[in-house]
């Protein structure tokens, strides 16, 4: 189970989404019952960022799939390891600057979608080893802002 | 290393969460709190996949596990009452420097879930007898000084 690449990676995306999923029910402020003009936005906000991942689907025709079972050179794992701590940092520090701009549920809703965007498409078109090591980061990021900056 | 010895130390290992766990949600029991916890526990498992897709089929042609092989446990024990030493004079160090009770916080719980994930990698691809002490040495020292010590 665990010696398989492809199992794996499809594995860390799933966890990934939850972990944005958590992040979403964390930061969304109280929403009122009734039905306002805020809450049909919400509907809307993630289509934007659906309509780029169809484009780039549509612009990247081939399918790249480096999930075999060959071992990598020390070069190759000192590069996946750096990408996923310069993500992770990112990630960490660009939420806390971000959600001091935007703090209505409609632009969170927004941005994390274009995380899942980017993620569905790393699965249908990109599984490499440095995708891989940018969704580990973003995984990784979530979590640590969760459990220390929030 | 025999592999049932290995999983009732991982067992082990497990039980201290509990205390852990039962320091921090002491002071406030919120919801907050416990999705803190939580994602606390679950903060290693993507470093954890991450790891096991870099260092897949390693230990089949690699030099560097020679070493380990010839290992006694002897090392290991030395390797434990060091470890244990050592860890308990840095947690006193941060306790003094940083005045911020130790049991009060995330970080035992963090570090003994990120001990246990490096258990798992050290079961599955390094299998190496001085790395468990030193991991098992650090996990005691951290229960013993919630308990006693702080």
């Amino acid at each position: 189970m665990f010696t398989n690449r492809k199992f794996l990676f499809y594995l860390q995306s799933i966890i990934t989404i939850l972990a944005m999923i958590v992040i979403g029910f964390i930061l969304a402020p109280k929403v009122d019952e009734q039905l306002t003009p805020q809450m049909l936005k919400v509907a809307v906000a993630p289509f934007t960022s659906v309509s780029l991942m169809i484009f780039l689907l549509f612009v990247f025709n081939k399918v790249i799939q480096d999930l075999d079972d060959k071992v990598y050179t020390l070069r190759e794992i000192a590069i996946g390891f750096t990408i996923m701590l310069v993500v992770t940092l990112i990630v960490v520090g660009g939420i806390d600057i971000v959600l001091a701009f935007l703090q209505t549920l409609d632009k969170i809703v927004f941005l994390s979608s274009i995380f899942l965007c980017l993620i569905i498409f790393f699965i249908l078109r990109i599984a490499n080893l440095y995708t891989m090591a940018i969704t580990t980061g973003v995984a990784e990021g979530i979590i640590i802002f969760i459990i220390f900056v929030y | 290393m025999n592999k049932s010895i290995i999983y009732i130390l991982i067992l082990i290992i497990i039980l201290p969460f509990g205390l852990f766990i039962f320091e921090f949600l002491s002071q406030d029991i919120t919801v907050v709190n416990i999705i803190k916890v939580i994602m606390a526990i679950f903060f290693p498992i993507p470093i954890i996949i991450f790891t096991f897709y870099l260092f897949l089929n390693l230990q089949d042609q690699s030099t560097v596990f020679t070493e380990i092989t010839q290992e006694t446990p002897i090392h290991a024990v030395y390797f434990l009452a060091s470890s244990v030493l050592i860890t308990l004079s840095i947690l006193y160090a941060y306790e003094y420097l940083l005045q911020q009770n130790f049991a009060k916080t995330l970080l035992p719980i963090m570090l003994n879930a990120f001990i246990l994930s490096i258990y798992v990698i050290n079961i599955a691809i390094i299998k190496s007898m001085r790395l468990a002490g030193l991991l098992s040495g650090i996990s005691i020292s951290a229960s013993l000084y919630v308990l006693f010590l702080s």
